[in-house]
């Protein structure tokens, strides 16, 4: 997934990111548009403060259904990084809480090393691995989208 | 929530031919309808008796709330834009355009225009130049000029290159946003419908096998990709197969849940194209055994 910085903003109030969708990822459209934002707060493009895109720009854009932009824009108000103000618009409230690159290396090894070795010793490919990861965080009550921990403010 | 359309026990008779079969399905205000079948399953029917061209032979329609189809209040607020373009007797583009003005109260001229020019189609071309895109564009363009409540599209897409459908369904999902408009739209191309589509009613051989929101009947449907019993699923209340693979093939076997099970690795998420599919080419909803 590719982020855009807005690169024509003579209009103040236009949002810095433009939202891309790849439809081949199999992941559901507004949880594309959830983890575009994270990812953007992550690398600075988007700062507290900001405004997302109108739900009219993101669906005449994307050709998508205003619902899903809703329900994304919900998500992310309910994991407290955005908030609307009716008739305004969604505004980036806070950021997720960034990984450092260390420690993300460290679980990366740690998965690769301990769990994703035992899977490929008990002869589990590609497909079976990601049923399985999929399934499990689906029974353990987790959505599909990427959850971060708690949010600072 | 309100409904847009309520369709009740209608079934629609040609004289011995049965196009629809006591279907039932309730349209919201405010979503966006795709309506799926195979050809000659009924779909342009029902658009023309939710619209008022034709009369259900048994079962009744109303729109918003309590309106017949085809009514003087509904008229109003409804715009149809079936298949082949109804425009086709005007002499130009811009005679369509004022006679449509001429014929409706709420006409936003200078939008149609806007619109025109924007797509290069010339007013002054004649309508019987246009190619089949340009023709499907003024069609359109007309009935969103009218600023419709209920905007009806009987395969939309079918004569437009793929920038045009992108940019149609981009446009049409900004007028949702704007106004809450509904919008009905029947279609072949499913994989198109995914991203803009909330509702989905689909009918095969003149009943309407599925219909409701998206996001709850995927949640009811998996594919079955081991055995049933590797699964540890039973004959009684765990749902019905839709879609049972034929013994030489890989196709998915699609099952429908009364309750949305969870944790099942042997139970894959299914995409719209796989429960189109499913209830399009097998079994009749509710029946079928569990593989074994």
């Amino acid at each position: 997934m590719k982020l855009d910085k807005e690169v024509n903003s003579a209009h103040g109030d236009q949002s810095p990111i433009r939202f891309r969708l790849n439809a081949s990822s199999g992941v559901p459209t507004y949880v594309q548009l959830v983890i575009q934002v994270e990812q953007a707060l992550r690398i600075g493009y988007l700062n507290v403060g900001d405004r997302l895109p109108r739900i009219k720009e993101v669906v005449e854009s994307l050709a998508i259904n205003p619902n899903t932009v809703l329900k994304a824009y919900r998500d992310l108000e309910t994991k407290g990084i955005a908030a609307g103000r009716p008739g305004v618009g969604t505004f980036i409230v806070a950021s997720p809480p960034t990984l450092s690159a260390e420690a993300f290396e460290k679980l990366r090894q740690e998965f690769i090393d301990g769990w994703l070795e035992s899977a490929t010793t008990a002869g589990l490919n590609h497909v079976d691995i990601m049923t399985l990861i999929q399934s499990t965080l689906e029974s353990l009550g987790h959505s599909s989208s990427i959850r971060i921990g708690g949010v600072s403010q | 929530m309100t409904s847009a359309v309520q369709i009740e026990e209608v079934s629609r008779r040609f004289r011995r031919f049965t196009a629809l079969r006591s279907v039932t399905a309730t349209i919201p205000s405010g979503s966006v309808t795709a309506l799926v079948g195979s050809n000659g399953a009924g779909k342009t029917t029902l658009l023309n008796l939710v619209t008022g061209l034709l009369t259900p032979s048994t079962g009744a329609i109303s729109l918003f709330e309590n309106l017949a189809p085809g009514s003087l209040e509904a008229l109003g607020r409804v715009a149809y834009v079936a298949q082949d373009g109804p425009v086709s007797t005007s002499r130009t583009v811009g005679d369509a355009v004022h006679i449509a003005r001429s014929f409706n109260t709420l006409f936003d001229f200078d939008a149609a225009v806007v619109r025109l020019q924007r797509l290069d189609i010339d007013l002054k071309q004649r309508v019987s130049k246009l190619s089949g895109g340009q023709r499907a564009q003024l069609a359109i363009t007309l009935a969103l000029a009218r600023a419709p409540e209920l905007l009806v599209l009987d395969e939309p897409l079918s004569s437009l290159d793929p920038i045009a459908r992108r940019d149609l369904l981009g446009e049409l999902m900004g007028h949702c946003a704007d106004s809450g408009m509904t919008i009905i739209f029947s279609s072949h191309v499913i994989a198109e419908l995914e991203r803009i589509a909330s509702h989905l009613v689909l009918i095969k051989d003149g009943e309407a096998v599925v219909a409701g929101e998206i996001d709850v009947l995927l949640e009811h449907h998996r594919i079955l990709t081991g055995t049933a019993t590797e699964a540890g699923l039973v004959h009684d209340g765990h749902g019905s197969v839709i879609s049972q693979a034929h013994p030489l093939t890989l196709a998915p076997r699609v099952i429908r849940f009364e309750i949305p099970p969870h944790g099942n690795a042997l139970l894959a998420p299914v995409t719209l194209e796989d429960l189109a599919y499913a209830y399009l080419e097998h079994a009749p909803p509710g029946s079928g055994e569990l593989p074994k």
